[in-house]
């Protein structure tokens, strides 16, 4: 008699006590919160507000710090058509003529409301085939990156154009979201282009915490991968390898949303270089060399010194990561259950350790709290851009690290995130995951709207 | 039938005790000290510095605009002056806005079109020579150019020249042209600066008064924190960017003239002065009106500090207004003035940093 009681007692409690978590994994509070909070190690500064992104890491030695704020300088200054006293050179093809223009405050640039004013936004292009050091074949008269300014009297590459198609998701619980699929298209180029042209939406990604990611050993990132899926979990991350010209041999691709620059120094220089003309020591010659509306002439002078290259790449490799704020909040320890249920670290790896700079003790050895595991991984069809770059094929993005970007309204006034700023918030960026990701955008799609607002309320946290 | 009525009863009071203990999910705060409200001092701060000095802006934007028309229309060594004058009028309540470079200014690059450098004069004079493709130059025109051919430094290059003493008959009709049309963009933007934070209009003052979830902050601490931080990056540049290029060179290899930002109209000095005068305002919380500011927080917990900030603000003003002649002439022939004020903006910043933004980081 007294046993049934028992028993029923206890399933009762059982049950209860289960709540309405439907989770496999309920936590009651995030490990390692000390850690965590200090996402980029000692790099870490505790700033949430419109300065969150550009300041300089609070461990630089006193040389570093000199050398980052000359940086800092450079990165602000605005280019102008030459001849001029202060910074000429710009274009004469070109898309903005300012590091910080793309970069704003050190964050992200929105997607233009008019496609072809001064932006952060620009496409690349190529065509099939490979670069003789098996990089994007560039187009002839036009090279790998579109331009849609120039200098006055010159005329631009191209104009850009864009439609957008809508693609409705649900939620398990019927509520829906409309995402705006881009189709980009030209007009107004001075040549036509040919027509097996490949064309990359690309948009100024933030450039905090970079040095950190540079500083990631190789190895460890090579490991990470699993290229033929051999766990057979859907998740087949890959290195992109991709050509170092300071080396000149392939190295892994960190930086760029398809991981194609090796380093800080080579992204920045080519950065330099195609948005906005400027010449340096590591690419001499003008993008637009030889177009018959570009730059006819070989000047012996590069346009930045390695000098001030140096200063720009060591500023962008300085810059303090943000805080983790909020992680002992209940709604957020609530999204991180549900983001690890998700499986979303599996590409979005959480922490890493910095190896060595001996140049820059201040990003050494440093444990960090990132995001992603660096590696490429096929995104689906609908976020595809169709253009190979070295290793990565036209279905493949890099894992972008999610360390800040809860802060990108309050320092940008804008959350456009993804290659191209397409989703509008942090949930459309979630809901666009196809490919190797399907089955955690279902997972999510499948969440109720409490648990929802819980993995954004995550999400913004770190 | 027994059994089954006090198993029920049973059952009932186990999920009864249960449901109060196992998903009680009260988040109560941590404790219940009851904060001090600056809702007084963050009201007046946006309100009546921040506003107003936009309001300045935007009516000496419009003023500037009609004074290039006239000029344009009676061209003469008088009105010439009045454009210069109501160009220098605009210019102090944009520098004294440059203590609180946050928000619309920034999102909305509103900054960098008015206030871009240098000067694309390549592209500038293209566009002048240029009357195949733009037969009128129109404000529209003026818009659709680089920041670099736009905003007050363009103009202040249309109207003093490289050398600062472009006369009267050097202004060709169609320079004239360019000039009314940068005048109506600048005109334009100070305008939108302004209704993006009126509270009659897009209300961005709202992100200062209300905290939470729908809003820039989750709470006024946070507000405080900002406020302190655009006080930091003008002094900063102040400091460290527009008396140190000119002074030693971008490089600190040597005085480089070619780097003062407001040397046609030399009006750098003033442009610093109004610099420091907009960290006064917001940290006096006074503009036109005299309310509480950041001044006042601090006071209420550290006065002593509070006294010595607000001298260091003074001396700093005082130290740049000293400097003899122009800026442009100093950096050569007066640099120990120079440098004495360049200490003092120093001074403000690093008062700023290592004792006012912790007090604020600590309430």
């Amino acid at each position: 008699m007294k046993f049934p009681k028992l028993l029923l007692s206890v399933l009762i409690i059982a049950t209860l006590s289960n709540c309405d978590n439907d989770t496999d994994n309920p936590i009651p509070s995030i490990p390692d919160i000390e850690l965590r909070t200090m996402a980029g190690g000692n790099t870490t500064i505790f700033e949430s507000g419109f300065f969150s992104f550009d300041n300089p890491a609070p461990n630089l030695s006193a040389e570093n710090l000199e050398m980052h704020l000359d940086g800092d300088a450079q990165f602000e200054a605005a280019f102008v058509t030459a001849p001029a006293e202060i910074n000429p050179g710009l274009g004469v093809q070109f898309n903005n003529t300012s590091c910080i223009a793309c970069h704003p405050k050190d964050g992200r640039a929105g997607f233009p409301s008019d496609i072809n004013s001064f932006s952060g936004f620009f496409l690349r292009v190529s065509i099939p085939g490979e670069n003789e050091n098996g990089g994007p074949n560039p187009v002839p008269g036009f090279g790998g990156q579109l331009q849609n300014h120039a200098i006055y009297g010159k005329q631009p590459e191209v104009q850009f154009n864009v439609t957008y198609e809508n693609i409705p998701i649900s939620f398990k619980d019927g509520s829906e979201v409309i995402l705006k699929k881009p189709h980009y298209t030209l007009y107004d180029s001075y040549i036509p282009l040919p027509a097996n042209a490949m064309l990359s939406p690309r948009i100024g990604p933030p450039v905090y915490g970079l040095g950190l990611l540079e500083t990631i050993p190789a190895e460890d990132l090579l490991v990470l991968q699993d290229i033929d899926d051999i766990d057979n979990d859907e998740i087949s991350g890959k290195a992109n390898m991709v050509w170092d010209p300071i080396s000149e041999t392939k190295k892994i691709g960190r930086f760029g949303w398809k991981a194609g620059a090796p380093s800080i120094l080579v992204q920045s220089a080519g950065a330099y270089h195609g948005d906005m003309g400027i010449t340096s020591p590591l690419f001499p010659i003008e993008a637009d060399y030889g177009q018959t509306n570009g730059d006819n002439s070989l000047n012996n002078e590069p346009e930045i010194s390695q000098e001030i290259l140096d200063q720009v790449t060591l500023y962008c490799q300085t810059l303090a990561v943000p805080a983790a704020r909020s992680l002992d909040d209940e709604s957020v320890v609530r999204g991180y259950e549900l983001f690890l249920d998700a499986k979303c670290n599996s590409c979005h790896v959480e922490k890493h350790t910095t190896g060595t700079n001996s140049s820059i003790p201040a990003i050494s050895n440093q444990i960090i709290y990132p995001f992603t595991d660096m590696l490429l991984h096929d995104m689906g069809d609908n976020l595809a851009d169709n253009r190979p770059e070295f290793l990565a094929d036209g279905n493949e993005w890099q894992t972008r690290p999610l360390w800040g970007i809860g802060l990108t309204n309050k320092v940008n006034g804008h959350t456009d995130f993804l290659h191209d700023g397409r989703a509008k918030n942090i949930e459309e960026a979630i809901l666009w995951h196809g490919g190797e990701a399907k089955k955690s955008q279902e997972f999510y799609r499948n969440l109720s709207k409490k648990d929802r607002e819980d993995f954004i309320n995550f999400l913004k946290s770190i | 039938m027994k059994n089954l009525k006090s198993l029920l009863k049973y059952a009932f009071l186990v999920v009864f005790a249960v449901g109060i203990i196992a998903c009680d999910n009260d988040d109560s705060d941590s404790d219940s000290t009851p904060t001090i409200s600056y809702l007084e001092h963050l009201t007046n701060m946006s309100e009546n510095v921040i506003v107003k000095t936009y309001e300045d802006l935007s009516g000496k934007g419009a003023a500037l605009f009609n004074e290039a028309k006239n000029f344009q229309n009676n061209k003469s060594a008088a009105t010439l002056d009045q454009v210069k004058q109501a160009w220098r009028s605009a210019r102090q309540p944009w520098e004294q806005s440059e203590g609180f470079l946050y928000g619309p200014v920034d999102t909305k690059g509103i900054d960098p079109a008015i206030d871009s450098w240098p000067v694309n004069v390549v592209d500038m004079d293209a566009l002048l020579a240029d009357t195949v493709n733009h037969p009128t130059i129109t404000e529209a025109v003026v818009d659709a150019q680089v920041d670099e051919a736009k905003g007050f430094h363009l103009i202040e290059y249309l109207l003093w020249g490289i050398d600062g003493n472009k006369q009267v008959a050097d202004f060709s009709d169609r320079e004239l042209e360019y000039l009314v049309a940068a005048c109506e963009n600048l005109k334009n933007k100070t305008n939108t600066l302004h209704i993006s934070w009126a509270t009659n209009e897009e209300n961005y003052v709202a992100n200062f008064t209300n905290f939470g979830v729908s809003y820039e902050y989750s709470a006024e601490k946070n507000a405080l924190e900002d406020i302190v931080t655009g006080m930091i990056a003008i002094a900063d540049e102040v400091g460290n960017g527009k008396i140190e290029a000119p002074l030693n060179g971008e490089d600190g290899s040597g005085v480089d003239p070619s780097q003062e930002e407001s040397r046609f109209s030399h009006n750098s000095k003033i442009d610093f002065s109004n610099n420091m005068k907009s960290i006064a305002n917001i940290y006096n919380g006074k503009y036109y009106n005299d309310g509480k500011g950041i001044s006042d927080v601090i006071a209420s917990e550290n006065a002593t500090l509070d006294a010595t900030f607000r001298q260091e603000i003074i001396d700093a003003i005082d130290a740049i207004d000293a400097i003899p002649g122009t800026f442009t002439d100093a950096i050569q022939n007066n640099r120990s003035v120079v440098e004495d004020a360049q200490e003092k903006v120093r001074t403000v910043q690093a008062t700023l940093e290592s004792e006012i933004k912790p007090l604020i980081s600590s309430l």
